[in-house]
């Protein structure tokens, strides 16, 4: 809290505050903006299934998150802007009593003034003032000065106590403005669930298996792990008039990696093996897919004492997918597999692209 | 069932996308007391900051997420468009 000529002022810019408004307020567009265009954007007629689904839900908890966020800073907006002109008109009718009291001040000294002037010139005069007020210059002055002191007491005793209501008053509407925004701040969008990442576009499915076994007199253990991320499964149906050919193909990829490690009277046998593929994959088929679609990165590692584990994981970022399998098993000596797998969500697509053909030649080689 | 209609999805993830980057722009602006030229008044500037902290933050991640949802749905409408050819 300032002062101006010795009344409260109220601290604060209410340029400011107009401007903070109207920042939030054109936030508070925008999202709203943005939070219709979602909402009807999720509004896709001939798009059915599941991934619709998934969309759907996902744009409704988006569009969700931000309609009250909107609403908050909208209200918020306006208790800034009321805010704004409460300071504007405090500060003015303030500045308007500092202006009186300093105008009575300027009056007071000169009045002062003047009397050390009168006093100054009659030395002898004090009893004549006192005998006779008014009758002589001296006098004059001591009146003015004394009425002067009056006029600014009185300007101090009114507008002192009345700045002071119109900063308490300010104050408090300062604290519910904050306490505004502290609601506004809480109701800030957090990240909306069920929003699908580019992993939710795909079918996924892994499975993990790890054990050991004595069969036989031969002890060992065995581990696999395998992951599949299929982008679209096709079904094509092909009728030359004789007979029916139905195939089903896949768009995606997969890994697998397994292991087995077996100790018995035929001594010790080691075995891993994996494979990764992505593209295209019909029944009865190879796969036909670009190798810049994915990046295979094995390793190896050996093991010593008994022991099994498997896992697979899976995470898609900017760059696409990243698979990791991995399968280790040992009864005495062991080994296991890590498969690193990377694939281009791009590279899918374009396999999926070549799909058809792929289902034609496979018609091709069932004849 | 599933079907799609690869151009309507289209134009929805494009919209999906424009709308995401609408906010990930708001949230660039997101601070209301930034610039404002001097002091609001004391407890309104002090939450001011936290106030504009806490939309930045919020509004870059659902931008974020309807970029997202904007790329699954053109992701959907290339997949359905390319297989279904």
């Amino acid at each position: 809290m300032g002062t101006r000529a010795g009344l409260a002022y109220p601290e604060g810019n209410p340029a400011a505050l107009t401007a903070s408004a109207g920042r939030l307020s054109d936030l508070a567009a925008r999202i709203e903006r943005a939070s219709a265009s979602i909402a009807e954007s999720i509004r896709v007629s001939g798009w059915e299934g599941h991934r619709y689904g998934v969309f759907t839900t996902a744009g409704r908890a988006l569009a969700d998150v931000l309609g009250p966020g909107a609403a908050a800073l909208r209200r918020t907006s306006s208790e800034l802007t009321e805010l704004a002109t409460e300071l504007k008109d405090a500060q003015r009718r303030i500045e308007a009593w500092a202006d009186e009291i300093e105008a009575a001040q300027r009056r007071f000294r000169a009045a002062g003034s003047a009397l050390n002037a009168a006093m100054f010139a009659n030395p002898l005069g004090a009893g004549a003032v006192t005998s006779s007020p008014g009758s002589s210059g001296l006098g004059r002055a001591q009146a003015a000065y004394e009425r002067a002191a009056s006029e600014l007491d009185e300007l101090r005793a009114h507008y002192l106590p009345k700045a002071r209501q119109l900063c308490e008053r300010l104050r408090q509407e300062d604290e519910r403005t904050a306490s505004t925004l502290r609601t506004a701040a809480a109701s800030a969008p957090k990240a909306a669930s069920g929003a699908p990442s580019p992993l939710s576009f795909f079918d996924l499915n892994t499975d993990a298996s790890a054990g050991f076994g004595n069969r036989d007199g031969t002890f060992g253990g065995s581990a696999s792990a395998s992951i599949e991320a299929i982008l679209a499964r096709l079904h094509k149906e092909f009728d030359d008039g004789a007979s029916t050919t139905e195939i089903e193909a896949t768009v995606g990829a997969n890994a697998e990696a397994s292991a087995k490690a077996e100790v018995g009277p035929g001594g010790l046998h080691l075995g891993a093996g994996g494979q990764a593929q992505a593209g295209a994959k019909a029944e009865l088929s190879g796969t036909l897919g670009d190798e810049g679609t994915f990046a295979l990165k094995p390793s190896i590692d050996g093991r010593l004492g008994p022991g099994v584990e498997a896992g697979a994981s899976i995470d898609a970022d900017g760059k696409g997918l990243h698979f990791g399998v991995h399968a280790g098993a040992s009864a005495v000596i062991g080994g296991g597999l890590h498969l690193e797998v990377d694939v281009d969500p791009g590279g899918l697509l374009d396999a999926a692209r070549e799909a058809p053909r792929t289902i034609e030649k496979i018609k091709d080689i069932l004849g | 069932m599933i079907a799609n209609d690869p151009a309507q999805t289209r134009s929805a993830g494009s919209r999906l996308t424009a709308a995401g980057g609408e906010l990930l722009y708001a949230a660039g602006g997101a601070n209301p007391g930034s610039g404002a030229g001097g002091d609001a008044t004391p407890r309104t500037d002090a939450t001011l900051g936290a106030l504009g902290s806490a939309w930045t933050s919020g509004l870059r991640t659902l931008g974020e997420q309807v970029e997202a949802l904007g790329r699954y749905a053109n992701l959907a409408a290339t997949a359905y468009e390319r297989a279904g050819g």
